[in-house]
C-alpha cells in the first residue's frame, strides 16, 4: 500500500504546524493542518499509527473519506467535522479527492475534559463534533478564517476560553506525570521505574490509567516507546541501535511493531 | 429451448407459424394483452399445493443461502466505497427494459428471464444504468460542466441468469456490484485514462483496502473495435503506471477476435484466495451508449465486480 504516516517533523508543502501557547501547553501538542489535494484516479492514503491522543478535525472542505482498520472489514465513509479517539489499531484513510482539515492535537486524556466526556468511550470511533459539542459551531468558526494562522488563533481563543473550567483530580494528574516520564526518561524506563518516582503502587496506576484513558500503563508506555523508536527508524533505517530505545534489538522492534500495527515498520 | 423442442410445441398446436404470428402480425402491446391473458388463464387453474410444487422445483425463486446481516454490512461497505469515489449508487428496479442486454450487446436473449409489460428481470445492472445515463443525456436531465466531466453511477444489484449453473458455488441469482463511468471522447484516449484509472482505484479500495483480499492484480487485454487497440492498452497502462506503482498490471496484447462484447480494453481483477488465483471482476469499454444516443463521441466504461461470489469464497468452510 502506498499510504504515508506524516510526522510533524517531516516538513511537507502540505502540512502546516503550530505549537500552542503556554497557558494551553499542558494540553495540547500542536495544531496542524493538511492540505493535500488528489484526484479519483490516484487517491490519498494516510496512515494513523495507534495513539493514545484525540484530535479534533475540523473538515474544510466537503468531501467524503473512508477510514478501516488494519485488521477487520469494515469501512466507514466520513464526512464533516469530528472528534477523533485514541487509537490502539492501524488505521488508513482514503481520500479519493484529497483533503483540507484543520487538526488540534491533544495530550492523552485531554480532548474529553474540554468537551466534557471521556477519552476512552472515543476509543478507535469518531464522532460527529456536533454531538458531542452541541451549541459550539467550531467548525463554522474555523472554516470562515482565511488561513492557518488565524484558525489558529481562534481555537486558542476557544480552548482558553474552556480552561476555567477544566476539572482535574489527583488520578488524573498522576497519569498525565506518568505519561510524561514515559516519554521522556529513556527508552529502557519501564513501568515500575514510574511507580517508584510518583510514587504509587502498580494497582493503583493500573486502576488510575484505565479509568483515565482505557488503556493499562503498560500499553501506553509500549505505545510511546514504539512511535519514539519509529519516529528514529524513519530517520536512521535498521542502523539505529534500537537498544537506546528501549529494545532488545532491531528484531525486538520489528516484532513490536507487527504486534501493535500488524505490519512491519518497512510497511507502514 | 432447442428449436426441436420449440417445433414439437408449435406442431402440437396446429399453428406451425404461431411464433410469426405473434412476433410479427401483433404489436409488442398486443402480445403483451394477449400474454396477460393467457398467464391470466393458466394461473387460475393453480391450486396452492401445486403452486408450492413449482416454488420446490424452480431454481429461480429460492431464497439465498447465506448470513443475510453478514453479507449486507459487505454490500454497505463496497457502496461506502463507490460513494466516496463519487459514483452515486442507485437502487435499480427488478426489471429493466425487454432487450436490455441483448439489443445493444451480443448477449442471448434466451439466457435472461423475458417477462412481460415489456421487461425483462435484471441480468445485467450495467445495461439498466446505460439505459438509465441515455435517457438523463437525451432529456438534458444531466449536463456535463464542461466537456470532459464523467457521469459516474453504481449500484449493488441482483442478477438473474437463466442458463444452468456448472461451477460450485455459482446461483442462478447473484449479486454484482456495477460501476459505470460515462463521457464523451475529448481526445488522446483521456476518457479511457481517466475512466479505467478510476475504475481500478476504486476496485484496489473495496478488494485490498478494505475487503482484505489478497494480490490483487489486474489483466488488460485488446479487444476490438478501436483503431488501435495496443496502443489505447498502453496508454490507459502508462497512465495508471506513472500514478501508482502500487496497481499491478499486465498485458495481453494477443488479438481476440471472438470477443466482441468490449471494445478496445476489457480487464480482469484478479485476486488470491487460499492459494489460487480467482477472477473476482471484470470490465471494459462498451458502445452502449453510442448505439442509444446514435453518437460516436459517446464513451461508457463498465466495471462489474462479484460481491457474492467474493463472500461465498471467504467464507468456504475449507
Amino acid at each position: 500500500m502506498k499510504s504515508q504516516v506524516i510526522y510533524e517533523d517531516e516538513a511537507t508543502r502540505y502540512l502546516k504546524i503550530a505549537y500552542p501557547t503556554a497557558p494551553l501547553r499542558p494540553y495540547v501538542e500542536y495544531f496542524f493542518e493538511v492540505l493535500q489535494p488528489a484526484t479519483l484516479s490516484n487517491p490519498l492514503y494516510l496512515t494513523g499509527l495507534p495513539s493514545l491522543n484525540g484530535l479534533l478535525c475540523v473538515v474544510l472542505n466537503d468531501r467524503h473519506w473512508l477510514s478501516f482498520h488494519s485488521s477487520a472489514p469494515t469501512v466507514q465513509s466520513l464526512k464533516g467535522s469530528r472528534f477523533l479517539g485514541p487509537i490502539s489499531h492501524l488505521f488508513t484513510s482514503i481520500y479519493p479527492e484529497g483533503t483540507h482539515q484543520f487538526l488540534v492535537k491533544f495530550k492523552p486524556g485531554m480532548m474529553g475534559r474540554f468537551f466534557g466526556f471521556p477519552d476512552r468511550e472515543l476509543e478507535n470511533g469518531q464522532v460527529d463534533l456536533s454531538y458531542l459539542a452541541p451549541g459550539e459551531p467550531i467548525d463554522d468558526l474555523l472554516r470562515e478564517l482565511p488561513d492557518f494562522q488565524s484558525r489558529v488563533n481562534r481555537i486558542e481563543f476557544v480552548l482558553l476560553d474552556k480552561l476555567p473550567n477544566l476539572k482535574s483530580d489527583y488520578r488524573f494528574e498522576l497519569v498525565q506525570r506518568a505519561l510524561h516520564y514515559f516519554q521522556s526518561a529513556p527508552g529502557h524506563a519501564g513501568v515500575s521505574d514510574v511507580s517508584r518516582q510518583l510514587p504509587v503502587t502498580y494497582p493503583s496506576l493500573y486502576r488510575y490509567f484505565t479509568e483515565e484513558l482505557g488503556y493499562s500503563p503498560k500499553y501506553c508506555q509500549r505505545l510511546i516507546r514504539f512511535k519514539k523508536a519509529y519516529r528514529l527508524y524513519k530517520l536512521h533505517g535498521s542502523i539505529y541501535p534500537f537498544e537506546e530505545a528501549g529494545y532488545t534489538d532491531f528484531s525486538h522492534f520489528v516484532r513490536e511493531t507487527r504486534l501493535l500495527t500488524t505490519k512491519v515498520p518497512s510497511e507502514l | 429451448m432447442s428449436p426441436e423442442v420449440i417445433e414439437k410445441i408449435l406442431k402440437k398446436t396446429g399453428q406451425p407459424d404461431l411464433i410469426g404470428l405473434l412476433t410479427e402480425s401483433l404489436s409488442a402491446s398486443e402480445l403483451n394483452s394477449l400474454l396477460l391473458e393467457v398467464f391470466n388463464r393458466s394461473v387460475s387453474r393453480y391450486s396452492a399445493p401445486e403452486l408450492l410444487r413449482n416454488y420446490q422445483l424452480n431454481r429461480f425463486v429460492k431464497p439465498v443461502d447465506l448470513d443475510f446481516m453478514r453479507f449486507r454490512e459487505l454490500e454497505t461497505a463496497v457502496l461506502n466505497v463507490f460513494a466516496a469515489f463519487r459514483f452515486q449508487p442507485q437502487e435499480l428496479s427488478p426489471v429493466s427494459a425487454l432487450g436490455s442486454c441483448s439489443v445493444v450487446a451480443p448477449a442471448d436473449q434466451k439466457k435472461i428471464l423475458s417477462a412481460l409489460r415489456g421487461t425483462e428481470v435484471l441480468a445485467d445492472a450495467t445495461n439498466a444504468l446505460a439505459l438509465h445515463i441515455a435517457d438523463l443525456k437525451q432529456t438534458g436531465r444531466w449536463k456535463p460542466g464542461d466537456p470532459s466531466e464523467q457521469l459516474r453511477l453504481s449500484a449493488v444489484h441482483r442478477h438473474v441468469r437463466t442458463p444452468m449453473v456448472v461451477h460450485a458455488g455459482h446461483t442462478p441469482h447473484f449479486k454484482i456490484g456495477c460501476l459505470v463511468s460515462a463521457g464523451r471522447d475529448t481526445g488522446d484516449f483521456r476518457f479511457e485514462m481517466q475512466s479505467v484509472a478510476e475504475h481500478l482505484s476504486v476496485l484496489t479500495a473495496v478488494f485490498r483496502d478494505t475487503l482484505k483480499a489478497e494480490n490483487l492484480r489486474f489483466k488488460f487485454m485488446t479487444r476490438g473495435g478501436y483503431d488501435d487497440p495496443v496502443r489505447l492498452l498502453e496508454r490507459v497502462r502508462d497512465h495508471i503506471c506513472s500514478q501508482r506503482s502500487d496497481v499491478p498490471i499486465t498485458l495481453d496484447t494477443e488479438p481476440a477476435t471472438s470477443n466482441t462484447y468490449y471494445k478496445g480494453l476489457q480487464y480482469k481483477a484478479l485476486i488470491t484466495v487460499r492459494g489460487q488465483e480467482i477472477e473476482i471482476g471484470d470490465g471494459g469499454f462498451v458502445d452502449w451508449t453510442q448505439q442509444f444516443l446514435q453518437n460516436r463521441k459517446e464513451r461508457l466504461m463498465t466495471s462489474g465486480i462479484g460481491v457474492e461470489w467474493f463472500y461465498r469464497l471467504m467464507n468456504q468452510t475449507t
